[in-house]
């Protein structure tokens, strides 16, 4: 029911039909600008690393995705602890966000995982690289936590379940990575690795950079709209809870016809 | 692929950066087009958290 | 908080005891798998052998998702959950009860297994003290997930099909640490076997943690 539809044009407006504020539009504007530096230094600025050749490009995505991928399930299981102790809506929203934009970016840390494995090591999937190993285990467990948090439930037990999730995960981030690592130290895989960042310099080490601050912002810009749809999307639920209940209330007082027009 | 290892280098790094710009921008997209969906049904002094 | 320990976990085994899912649907299932697995792999006696100790855990982790599945089910009956959540009984004690009953039917699924698996894969036992470790700590670690996420997927309604998503990766660091110990103890990988016993301790230690400290707020919701 869209009873303002000027409201749409006027964004200054307290409450505009769409999630963004200036907020946004500011960190999206830093994240467009910082992607374009990161681009031009990743494939203009920079050359083909000496021993990695033009293959050092795919890590300019590779190692900021998986950062800010755990720094995401860091803020996820920090929100989780607080909605256990709190029971905020803001906590819970939190952490959902948080919790599936990590998922994204865990997802495109392996795609550029293998991506990266093929003409280095010759094959697209390592078991013996911890790295990889340890990042699928994570993305299957927050999978999971995102998988369970859109089951359609009642809001409280929903908010409950997803931060139980998201904290024995959390708990598990330290082992998952140990034992993966332990257990590729005895296979003994391919023993290239990605250069460490005392390797890595100059123009190289800016596009790095560069890549960070773009998904940080990036990052930021996601969770605050996917924060925002949460909330829509739970205030539109009880909207229709409390439209029904208030249909069903004007049948039982028996003014039918009277008090319900659609 | 009969490409040379050079070339053969640049699809692997076309592939990462092109699949990460796609689903980063389907993403955005559906997260924006949703909150505008959504915003439509909910009350203005409901639309936001603050 | 022992007095709803031991409560919990006399009325889950009491449950088992007369209905005997365990017994009659889990040991039969795993004793299926073994014969897959051989089928599976070709009846190569050598490569079965040396994937005993992987086959094993494999084996008892999808033994377990039957078993959390079962015992959690037991308590979803009409109005039990808000009979739990009244009964004053601490939910710790409660969680660890449940985390005991499940650890012994498992641990009565494994025997069978491990029999079953030295007799039919003609597997030869060389660090029985290994083992004898390995075996008890991997099945606490299971069971102190399964009874986290167990009541979770049960409360789902309908989509309890989540629990495997949520409980395999979860458990994935166990079936690491378990399948190298045994290996070592199998002869079939080499290594510091015990250093796998000890993140298995670690891992359980971990485990009961989260489960314990969750287990309020999971009987609320559940």
């Amino acid at each position: 029911m869209p009873n303002t539809p000027l409201a749409a044009t006027t964004d200054v407006a307290v409450a505009p039909v769409s999630t963004s504020s200036r907020g946004t539009r500011i960190l999206g504007a830093l994240t467009l600008v910082s992607a374009t530096v990161t681009i031009l230094y990743s494939f203009w600025f920079s050359k083909a690393d000496v021993e990695l050749g033009n293959t050092v490009r795919i890590l300019y995505v590779h190692v900021p995705t998986v950062s800010i991928a755990y720094l995401c399930m860091l803020a996820n299981a920090v929100f989780s602890g607080i909605y256990l102790w709190k029971r905020t809506a803001f906590s819970d929203l939190m952490a959902s966000a948080t919790g599936e934009i990590g998922v994204l970016l865990l997802g495109l840390t392996i795609l550029a995982g293998m991506m990266w494995g093929r003409p280095t090591w010759g094959t697209y999937w390592e078991w013996g690289d911890p790295r990889l190993t340890s990042t699928l285990l994570l993305f299957l467990m927050y999978l999971g936590y995102v998988t369970v948090r859109n089951i359609p439930a009642p809001r409280s037990a929903r908010n409950t379940r997803s931060a139980i999730i998201g904290i024995v995960s959390a708990l598990l981030i330290y082992p998952v990575r140990m034992s993966t690592e332990w257990w590729g130290s005895l296979h003994q895989g391919r023993t290239i690795s990605a250069p460490g960042a005392s390797k890595i310099q100059g123009a190289q080490e800016f596009a790095l950079y560069s890549g960070f601050f773009t998904f940080m912002f990036l990052a930021a810009w996601l969770v605050i709209h996917r924060f925002r749809v949460g909330w829509l999307a739970d205030q539109a639920e009880a909207g229709q809870l409390e439209s029904v209940i208030a249909e069903r209330r004007a049948e039982s007082a028996g003014d039918l016809g009277l008090g319900k027009v659609h | 692929m009969l490409a040379s290892t050079i070339s053969n280098e640049w699809a692997y790094v076309g592939i990462t950066w092109g699949a990460t710009a796609a689903v980063i921008g389907g993403y955005a997209v559906m997260v924006l087009r949703r909150g505008r969906r959504l915003s439509r049904q909910v009350p203005e002094d409901q639309r936001r958290w603050m | 908080m022992v007095h709803a320990i031991w409560l919990t976990f006399r009325k889950d085994l009491r449950i088992e005891a007369r209905t005997r899912v365990t017994v009659n649907h889990v040991i039969p299932f795993v004793l299926a798998v073994v014969m897959l697995f051989a089928f599976g792999l070709n009846a190569e006696s050598t490569l079965l052998r040396r994937a005993t100790p992987g086959l094993f855990w494999v084996t008892v982790l999808f033994a377990a998702m039957s078993i959390v599945q079962r015992s959690a089910a037991i308590d979803r009956p009409d109005g039990l959950p808000d009979a739990l959540r009244l009964s004053g009984l601490s939910p710790t004690g409660m969680y660890l009860g449940k985390t005991a009953s499940t650890f012994v039917q498992l641990t009565i699924t494994e025997i069978v297994l491990a029999a079953a698996m030295v007799l039919m894969y003609d597997v030869r036992l060389d660090g029985v003290a290994l083992i004898v470790t390995a075996i008890p700590l991997g099945t606490m670690a299971i069971a102190a997930v399964g009874s986290v996420y167990g009541p979770l997927a049960a409360g789902l309604g309908g989509r309890e099909s989540v629990l495997p998503l949520l409980m395999l990766p979860a458990l994935a660091p166990v079936l690491l640490a378990a399948t190298n110990a045994f290996g070592v103890a199998f002869g079939t990988t080499v290594g510091p076997g015990w250093r796998w016993v000890g993140m298995l301790g670690m891992l359980d230690v971990l485990y009961v943690a989260a489960g314990s400290a969750t287990s309020a707020a999971l009987l609320e919701e559940t």
